[in-house]
């Protein structure tokens, strides 16, 4: 893991780096026409004279120390910034997860008891249809039907759940709902899949052979084994939410870490991009761990092995 | 625009146990098929189809509502929208399917490599993982910021984004297929490790990735739209879906067709290419079958 | 002021407007009921708040609310006292400026000369600020007395004042910049607002200077710069009422403003306008026949219909907001849309099949964006094919400063005299930095004499030829100018527009 947080530090740092233009015009504007000696004297300023991979030794240096770097524009800790905005970030993931497993259990496990039904062939086919929605577009639209044609508006300044618990769900119902659609869909096709399987499966058969009832079968044996690689699924999907969020916040212009990220690529600050996406990928990497971690709790096969 | 699932967990549909396959074999595959061979077709011949050029100005006739005339209505420009969205199939289809095309030989072409070789898999491994820690629209649209807006960046990005999935998928199949009885009993005959690879492996390699190819040329449309809406993908006055959907955000009150379409548009192709990805994963791999 | 044709204000309420602004006497004696927390929208912030380095827009807007300088230019663009109360020319090269008393900076501080001489000498260090090209005819800078500035020239500059009171300028107390990073993010000025609290991906928070030295003090409580990433959500909040106020950049979401009849809408002229910028140097454009054929092939009332959304100007040379000296575009040759003779041009320059040539975009000007499509096909109609390059701002930076840009839609702005639009741009090195590559020596002739001419007849009737000149032969094609688009409720009162788009009259608005 610490091998792949190097490699992912060198990439951003590199790739960054790569993207044309720096700060220094991002500040300057057009006036970065006026005189090539200001040019120079602003990358003097942000250190973007020195070798780079004297700059990239001194930020892993600094990492490693805890400390993260100021914003070049803010001159705020980068550390702060990101935990400023985590909150908005994690609890638009939260929600999405949550609004996607209850909508994806109980759809993806009646689409397996009605299998081959009209129900069961109309709820993959909307569940197909969720994971091709392009996130951006499906934002869009929402915002354009409820905005515009049924004038509502959430508030401009997020406010915390735990302010204004109303004013917070209103302001994430459409961006949870436009995040969730494709894991919800994704879980859908899980959840039905692992119910079919499981339902085929010997002490099932056995369950329904003893004569216990269809729905005591289906809910108490089937249902709680299918769950497990549901939940690994969900949690997997916790972490690609990640870039789903970015968008989502972009299209919602909620003060996440996504748009704390955009806004700091498209203004080349760099402590702030190399910080973020950083903490992003450990975080990423911490989840996935988490998750591998209950998946052998669910399951004691896994935990021998 | 969809964060990509990862080819284990994606291992769904029908099982053994399900004796239903009638849907995803049935009416709806067969329905996604001929969706797109039409919209190929359509792609192919573009300018025989399309009513007007796709970049022809009209300033007289700017954002009219679907017509007879304008089916799909008129953009900013007066620009046919009908003929932009038809246009807009080869460019978002040709992207998509040239960068996973490039994703495919390059990612399962390291795959083969790290499935055979001890050494190689080590160093590729890690320099996947690297990849695959990026959530992957951000990592394309990293890439299509480093090299500059373009429909060729648009392949090169996509193709980077999905080329780690193409490797996981080869290696570890070529990695299962090698433990199998039949491969150690070639080995023990003295068969070289050409050989296996050719006769043996690769015959049983190939249905996992057309059904990776089918569910990644679906990302590949989405991601490709995606970059385009950011400006990033092709430059105007080319159509793309997603540039026209990028034209069309501004205009979202006044002129909702701008947007509507080539959203539709983008939709329907994703979703025939998951319904066609999950009818041959039922048919074609058998470890699905198996849980 | 007299422009503003489409504005839904009625005459009272412009009156009043006028009044609180004060023509005459910038400082009016209206007393205005105070309070009140004014909401502007817009889709961006500006990255850092310090005064003398940043050229972008979007900060030079925001600036007036909390630098003042020396002078000030007025709607009509001419120079106005600001923090000098009165001044005067002892000679061709010599000017003296008597400051106000009682000024107050946000920090409590009293303003005094050794303040203005430490802003105007950090402004003129080239390697501080880009606003030194605009003070190098500055020579020295003196302090006779605590409430007087001398300031020697090197020569006669008919735009010194004017200059003084120049985008990059805004008076700072001395020392205050430290090592150079402290006005980044922490902002000490004189003007009637001072910050209060400042995010560049959220908001800029303005609270009311409660020192301000003016007779009138601003009747707002706070400004609150507010970042809507887009303008159709920009409509919305200004539909709930959540925004207060906002200016537009596309003219498709202002006339949707236009149509809430809880809004009035403001539309006047303003100083930017949109160009395509030729290559002097490169094939094809550096043929004068390909140029003028260029010029004649674009439809430019399709580009300001399309592209504008007709919510701005047609222009010649110079933008409408500059009116004082700008020729109309009726009097300037090459006008006209003209297909055959552009193509018969072509073939004089020599070129027989279809041209080939390559226009650079910049990323993140919507209307460059929605310009080029239109010039693609107009300039395919005449047998110009264009292959379209979009960069980033720094590669445009890059390249333009060498200068070594291919033909590039830019959009420009912000001059308030014939001076700082042209010399630089096109004069040749090293009096100007000639981007286009031009090298016309006629031009240079007549940028100088405009340059060292102190008369305004004289200078008017140089910068006719100018004018006249950049017309017939084209090195720049100007292709509109959007008009200046402010939407904003009912209550606000008072609200003028200033044709840079900087936003002076936000200062003593009320609601």
């Amino acid at each position: 893991m610490a091998l792949t947080l190097l490699g992912v530090s060198l990439l951003i740092f590199a790739m960054i780096r790569s993207v044309p233009g720096t700060v220094v015009e991002q500040l300057l504007g057009q006036a970065a026409i006026a005189s090539p000696e200001v040019l120079a004297a602003f990358r003097r300023f942000f250190g973007l004279d020195r070798p780079a991979h004297v700059q990239y030794l001194e930020w892993v240096a600094s990492v490693l120390r805890g400390d993260f770097g100021v914003s070049w524009l803010s001159g705020r800790p980068v550390l702060a910034l990101f935990l400023e905005r985590v909150p908005v970030s994690a609890e638009l993931a939260v929600l999405a997860v949550a609004w996607s497993l209850l909508i994806g259990i109980p759809l993806g496990t009646a689409s397996a008891v009605w299998r081959g039904g009209v129900r069961d062939g109309a709820i993959r086919v909307v569940a197909t249809l969720g994971l091709s929605l392009p996130a951006f577009w499906q934002g869009t639209v929402l915002i354009l039907l409820f905005s515009i044609y049924l004038g509502w508006m959430p508030s401009l300044e997020w406010v915390p759940f735990t302010r204004h618990p109303a004013a917070n769900l209103l302001t994430m119902a459409l961006p949870t709902l436009t995040l969730g659609t494709a894991t919800a869909a994704t879980i859908t096709r899980m959840a039905r899949s692992t119910m079919l399987d499981t339902l085929g499966r010997e002490y099932v058969r056995t369950a329904r052979a003893k004569g216990l009832p269809e729905r005591r079968v289906t809910f108490h044996h089937a249902l709680r084994n299918a769950l497990i690689p549901v939940v690994t699924v969900a949690g997997v999907q916790l972490g690609y939410i990640v870039g789903g969020i970015v968008v989502v916040e972009d299209v919602f212009t909620l003060p996440g870490v996504g748009r704390l990220l955009l806004d700091a690529i498209f203004q080349r600050d760099y402590p702030v991009v190399q910080g973020v996406i950083l903490l992003l990928a450990a975080a990423f990497m911490v989840l996935n761990l988490v998750v591998d971690l209950f998946y052998a709790v669910l399951d004691p096969r896994l935990r021998r092995g | 625009m969809r964060s990509s699932i990862p080819v284990s967990a994606v291992a769904d549909s029908g099982t053994a146990a399900a004796p239903n396959r009638s849907l995803a074999r049935g009416p709806l595959f067969a329905g996604a098929c001929v969706a797109l061979l039409v919209v190929v077709a359509v792609g192919l011949f573009a300018g025989l189809l399309a009513p007007f050029s796709p970049t022809a100005i009209d300033a007289a006739h700017v954002f009219q509502g679907p017509s007879p005339r304008h089916p799909f209505g008129t953009d900013r420009f007066g620009r046919d929208l009908l003929s932009r969205v038809v246009f807009g199939v080869r460019v978002s289809l040709g992207i998509a399917s040239a960068s996973i095309a490039v994703a495919l030989v390059v990612g399962g072409g390291l795959g083969l490599l790290a499935g055979l070789g001890r050494g190689a898999d080590q160093v590729l491994g890690r320099v996947m993982d690297v990849f695959l820690a990026f959530p992957p629209v951000l990592l394309a649209i990293g890439i299509a910021a480093v090299l500059g807006a373009g429909g060729g960046t648009a392949v090169v990005a996509i193709a980077v984004v999905y080329a780690p999935l193409f490797f996981r998928v080869v290696r570890a199949s070529v990695l299962a297929e090698s433990a199998q009885a039949y491969v150690e009993a070639a080995r023990a005959l003295g068969l070289g490790r050409l050989a296996i690879l050719v006769s043996h492996i690769l015959p049983n390699v190939v249905s996992p990735i057309v059904v990776q190819t089918a569910v990644c040329l679906s990302y590949g449309i989405l991601i490709e739209s995606a970059l385009s809406y950011l400006g990033l993908g092709v430059q105007p006055p080319t159509p793309s879906w997603g540039t026209i959907l990028n034209e069309g955000k501004e205009f979202l009150a006044q002129a909702p067709w701008v947007s509507l379409f080539p959203g539709a548009a983008i939709m329907l192709a994703v979703l025939a290419f998951n319904v066609i990805g999950d009818g041959l994963r039922d048919a074609l791999d058998p470890r699905s079958a198996v849980g | 002021m007299n422009d503003l044709r489409d504005g839904r204000l009625n005459r009272r309420e412009f009156l009043e407007g006028a009044a609180a602004l004060g023509l005459a006497c910038p400082r009016g004696a209206a007393a205005q009921p105070a309070g009140g927390t004014l909401t502007y929208a817009s889709t961006a912030l500006p990255p850092s708040i310090e005064p003398h380095m940043q050229g972008l827009d979007i900060w030079q807007q925001r600036k007036p609310l909390i630098y003042e300088n020396l002078i000030w230019v007025d709607e009509a663009l001419d120079a106005k006292p600001e923090l000098a109360e009165t001044w005067e020319q002892r000679s061709p090269t010599e000017y003296v400026f008597h400051l106000r008393r009682g000024v107050r900076f946000h920090d409590g501080k009293e303003l005094d000369a050794e303040d203005v001489k430490y802003t105007y000498d950090r402004v003129r260090d080239p390697k501080v600020s880009p606003g030194a090209n605009d003070l190098l005819v500055i020579k020295s800078i003196d302090v006779p007395d605590a409430h007087t500035v001398r300031v020697v020239l090197h020569a006669p500059a008919a735009t010194f004042l004017i200059n003084l009171g120049g985008k990059y300028n805004g008076v700072v107390p001395a020392g205050s910049a430290g090592d150079g990073r402290a006005l980044l993010t922490r902002a000490i000025g004189t003007g009637p607002f001072s910050v209060e609290e400042f995010d560049p991906s959220r908001r800029l928070v303005l609270k009311r200077h409660a020192a301000y030295w003016g007779r009138t003090k601003p009747a707002l409580e706070r400004v609150v710069f507010q970042a809507i990433p887009d303008e159709s959500s920009i409509v919305a909040g200004l539909r709930t009422g959540q925004v207060t106020m906002a200016q537009f950049g596309s003219a498709p979401s202002f006339r949707v403003a236009k149509s809430v009849a809880t809004l009035q809408t403001i539309q006047a002229p303003s100083t930017r306008w949109v160009v395509l910028d030729l290559a002097g140097d490169m094939e094809p454009t550096s043929k004068i026949e390909v140029r003028q054929a260029i010029t004649l092939a674009i439809d430019r009332a399709a580009i300001l219909q399309i592209a504008g959304a007709g919510l701005g100007q047609r222009l010649g040379v110079l933008p409408p907001g500059m009116k004082s000296w700008a020729l109309p575009w009726q009097e300037l040759p090459n006008a006209q849309r003209d297909v055959a003779r552009a193509r018969a041009l072509l073939q004089k320059a020599g070129y027989t099949g279809r041209v080939s040539m390559k226009i650079r975009n910049i990323v993140g000007f919507p209307a460059l964006a929605a310009t080029l499509p239109v010039i693609v096909d107009n300039l395919r109609e005449a047998g110009i094919d264009v292959q379209v390059e979009t960069v980033d701002g720094g590669v445009w930076i890059k390249d333009w400063i060498v200068p070594q840009s291919p033909p590039t839609m830019n959009e420009w702005g912000g001059f308030v005299d014939p001076d700082q639009a042209f010399h630089r741009h096109f004069h040749s090195a090293p009096g100007g930095k000639d981007f286009r590559r031009w090298n016309n020596k006629k031009a240079d002739e007549l940028l100088d004499a405009g340059r060292a001419t102190l008369e305004r007849a004289r200078r008017k009737q140089i910068y006719d030829q100018v004018q006249r000149l950049m017309a017939e032969d084209p090195i720049t094609i100007p292709l509109y100018s959007p008009d200046l688009l402010y939407a904003m409720q009912k209550s606000v009162k008072g609200f003028t527009p200033h044709p840079t788009g900087f936003l002076y009259g936000l200062r003593w608005v009320s609601l």
